[in-house]
């Protein structure tokens, strides 16, 4: 409570020194703080759902995904996210044994690798390999990026792109970090790349989620394919933001020590899509 | 024949694209000519386009997403402001490329065509060999698995630890996986509870049970076509170039050109409005 | 002496709860939130002079408790990720130790060396050191009792383990980077490595 009231004199001391020019632009600590106020955060911050879970006791579902449920709870007294991957009935039951425990374990290892290479992940409490469950940090004061674009873009047309833009440059950054720390995050989205902003900070920080998909490489190409997933994800969960997500482009150039090799694979992998003669 | 006489007919629809040039110049020339005779409006429509469209008009889905599989294809697609758009696709060769290819390794018969004789091989199999799984984001790869089966194949079955009838069900298995699974990440994304399956591999009735078995456990419907209207047909065109007639659509005479590149995005869905429904 | 022990025992127990009793107290106990049926106690011992005596008396069995080496302790958190974590091993029968006290040093160490983590997180041969007395289902205070029987120093507050705490110790056992180090406190980055650790 004391942290949410800090955020928004914080918030509105901001809107009052950029009133001038961008009035209704939303900042990140505001659409935290607006989600944690109604409670319906797609972030692990907001709100919670219906209480006690019959595998999960103290835990509550709060979203259903493609092969994952998330709880939220408490875990040895901290404020924790339960991920439970659970099987698909479709696939054959050894595959899917295979990809289910490969996917758990793969999240856990490459979240110590990221955080190694000092990229900011929740942090993990503990991983069930029996039930392919993994605690971990309960990312307070967060957003998706998603969510942030959605609520910048639908205010103001022409500022949103200034006001979007110091947020592209961290995303890119972090994104070089990542890679030059040879993690292949395999399932880039603006919903896996969260915007977090504790009441003591001043800007957003990057945090990355989801390492499902992940893998550990030194190729270009593996990167490439990388940064191809997010730009498709970003533009068709963002119609008409290629200029923006120029920016996120230009800052991992930047910031990347092999990013030339990198993004000529990219413009390659993009080119194969469209080259392709796609015969009947 | 179908005793229709040119009287009878509003326009004359033909494959723009994507396609093999030889077929595709043939017809755009026939076409042209016919139009030109009967003095009817063109339209070259996209070959995807064809299928979808007449996926939809066959099984009367609405709104579905939309996994196309042939042996040039592997595009998962969803409709969304006028456009049909590409959410996941093969970054390397089709997936039906890669059955056919497995299937000269294992000199599997083209007659009546290598992916319905995998099928039916693979219906035998009992034992899954591990292969790569290439799933990354929405897209899918298959170069790697089929250089990884190209490569164990012979040892495998020279020393009997798998049969022909295993390596096709590993492959079907693991593949058809990766469809689905792309498939419903695609549903998840665009909060669709339809999907429909469209083109030659779409008629393999496992791929078609294991999106249906994905499709229940999450509450929505799954729509696939029999072989008649699965692969290519012409009626697809005509269906497609019919929405795109009743919707304004025509394609002058100096622009009644044929291309082998035309990607499923590049067309204006005049026909469906913002929500997806018919116009 | 014996009668004040007993006292404050009585004390202690008369307040049992579900959660951590965190405030100035020299015993703190909690349950496990996955295994409600296990009760953790941790206990703080300070100026400890009789380390190898201890030592010895756990490789008998007459000491049945985890006794670590305070300074590599960040928090009491820590801690219980490790005792949830040698539990769990344990129902499994998957432990990688003989005890599921010796379990929970390995746990708390970085590596897969089990001497290692023992030398590192077990009793010093220090003449004098603070060590943190973990106990399970120590229900009636039994275990407690026989523990502050036989170790030699004084009970403090858990909330001193923040000062008792080797940080450039910690960082160097388990090779944080600057960048690392940044991510997150240093306990959160400790407990994540160890959670991981065994993720291949």
């Amino acid at each position: 409570m004391a942290a949410k009231m800090e955020d928004s004199t914080r918030g509105s001391g901001d809107s009052s020194v950029t009133s001038s020019n961008m009035t209704e632009i939303p900042t990140v600590a505001q659409i935290i703080e607006r989600q944690a106020a109604s409670g319906e955060s797609s972030a692990a911050g907001g709100g919670t759902g219906p209480p006690g879970s019959l595998h999960h006791p103290g835990f509550a579902l709060f979203k259903q995904g493609a092969e994952a449920r998330l709880y939220r709870g408490t875990f040895l007294g901290r404020p924790t996210v339960l991920k439970e991957r659970f099987s698909k009935k479709y696939r054959h039951p050894r595959l899917d044994e295979k990809l289910t425990t490969k996917r758990t374990q793969g999240e856990a290892r490459t979240v110590a690798r990221a955080r190694k290479a000092g990229i900011p992940t929740p942090c993990i409490y503990f991983v069930n390999y029996q039930s392919n469950c993994i605690y971990m940090e309960d990312l307070r004061c967060a957003t998706t990026s998603r969510d942030y674009i959605v609520a910048v873009q639908s205010v103001g047309a022409g500022d949103s792109f200034r006001a979007l833009q110091p947020i592209m440059d961290k995303i890119g950054k972090t994104l070089a970090t990542m890679h030059d720390g040879d993690i292949i995050h395999g399932d880039l989205t603006t919903s896996n790349i969260m915007l977090k902003q504790d009441a003591s900070a001043t800007e957003p920080e990057v945090v990355l989620i989801d390492f499902g998909l992940s893998s550990v490489s030194q190729l270009a190409e593996d990167k490439g394919v990388d940064l191809y997933v997010l730009e498709k994800a970003f533009l068709s969960t963002h119609p008409n933001t290629e200029t923006l997500f120029r920016i996120i482009l230009k800052s991992y150039t930047k910031h990347s020590r092999k990013s030339k090799d990198v993004i000529k694979k990219l413009d390659e992998v993009r080119l194969r899509g469209r080259k392709r003669t796609m015969v009947g | 024949m179908a005793k229709v006489k040119p009287q009878d007919i509003d326009c004359v629809a033909y494959t723009k694209g994507p396609g093999m040039g030889a077929p595709l110049v043939s017809t755009a020339v026939v076409a042209r000519t016919v139009a030109q005779l009967w003095n009817k409006p063109l339209l070259g429509v996209n070959h995807c386009i064809g299928h979808i469209e007449m996926g939809r008009r066959v099984t009367g889905a609405v709104n579905p997403v939309v996994l196309y599989v042939s042996g040039g294809n592997t595009q998962v697609i969803a409709y969304q402001l006028k456009k049909y758009r590409i959410f996941g696709e093969t970054i390397d060769i089709a997936v039906g490329n890669c059955l056919d290819r497995f299937a000269r390794v294992l000199k599997i018969s083209n007659d009546p065509s290598p992916g319905y004789n995998i099928e039916q091989m693979a219906k035998k199999g009992e034992k899954l060999i591990d292969l790569p799984y290439g799933v990354k984001g929405m897209d899918v790869s298959f170069s790697g698995i089929l250089s990884y089966i190209e490569d164990a194949a012979q040892s495998l079955l020279d020393s009997k630890q798998a049969t022909p009838e295993d390596l096709c069900f590993s492959l079907q298995e693991t593949v058809f996986a990766m469809l689905v699974e792309i498939t419903e990440r695609a549903m998840a994304h665009c909060g669709s509870e339809e999907v429909l399956i469209v083109g030659g591999v779409g008629c393999n009735e496992r791929l078609q049970e294991m999106m249906g078995i994905m499709a229940a456990e999450r509450g929505a419907k799954v729509f696939a076509t029999d072989e008649r209207y699965c692969i290519d047909n012409g009626a697809m065109i005509a269906q497609a170039g019919w929405e795109m007639f009743r919707t304004g659509h025509v394609t002058p005479l100096v622009d009644s050109w044929c291309t082998q590149r035309f990607r499923t995005d590049e067309v204006e869905v005049t026909w469906r409005d913002d929500s997806g429904e018919p116009i | 002496m014996f009668d004040m022990t007993m006292l404050l025992l009585l004390l202690l127990l008369s307040s049992y709860d579900y959660n951590i009793r965190s405030v100035h107290t020299m015993e703190v106990s909690t349950t496990l939130d996955l295994y409600p049926d296990t009760t953790v106690s941790m206990v703080l011992f300070s100026g400890v002079t009789n380390g190898s005596e201890v030592r010895k008396k756990i490789m008998d069995g007459t000491i049945e408790a985890a006794v670590i080496n305070a300074q590599m302790i960040c928090d009491p958190f820590q801690v219980l990720v490790a005792v949830n974590k040698a539990v769990h091993l344990d129902k499994l029968d998957k432990k990688k130790t003989k005890t599921v006290f010796g379990e929970i040093l390995f746990n708390l160490s970085p590596g897969n060396n089990i001497l290692a983590a023992y030398q590192k997180f077990g009793v010093q041969d220090a003449e004098r050191q603070d060590v943190l007395v973990v106990l399970l289902n120590d229900l009636q205070g039994q275990q407690l009792q026989q523990v502050s029987n036989i170790i030699q120093g004084t009970r403090i507050p858990l909330e001193s383990l923040r000062d008792i705490r080797d940080e450039q110790q910690i960082i160097k056992l388990f090779k944080i980077s600057e960048a690392e180090r940044r991510v997150g406190r240093l306990e959160d980055v400790v407990v994540c490595r160890m959670a991981t650790k065994d993720a291949g």
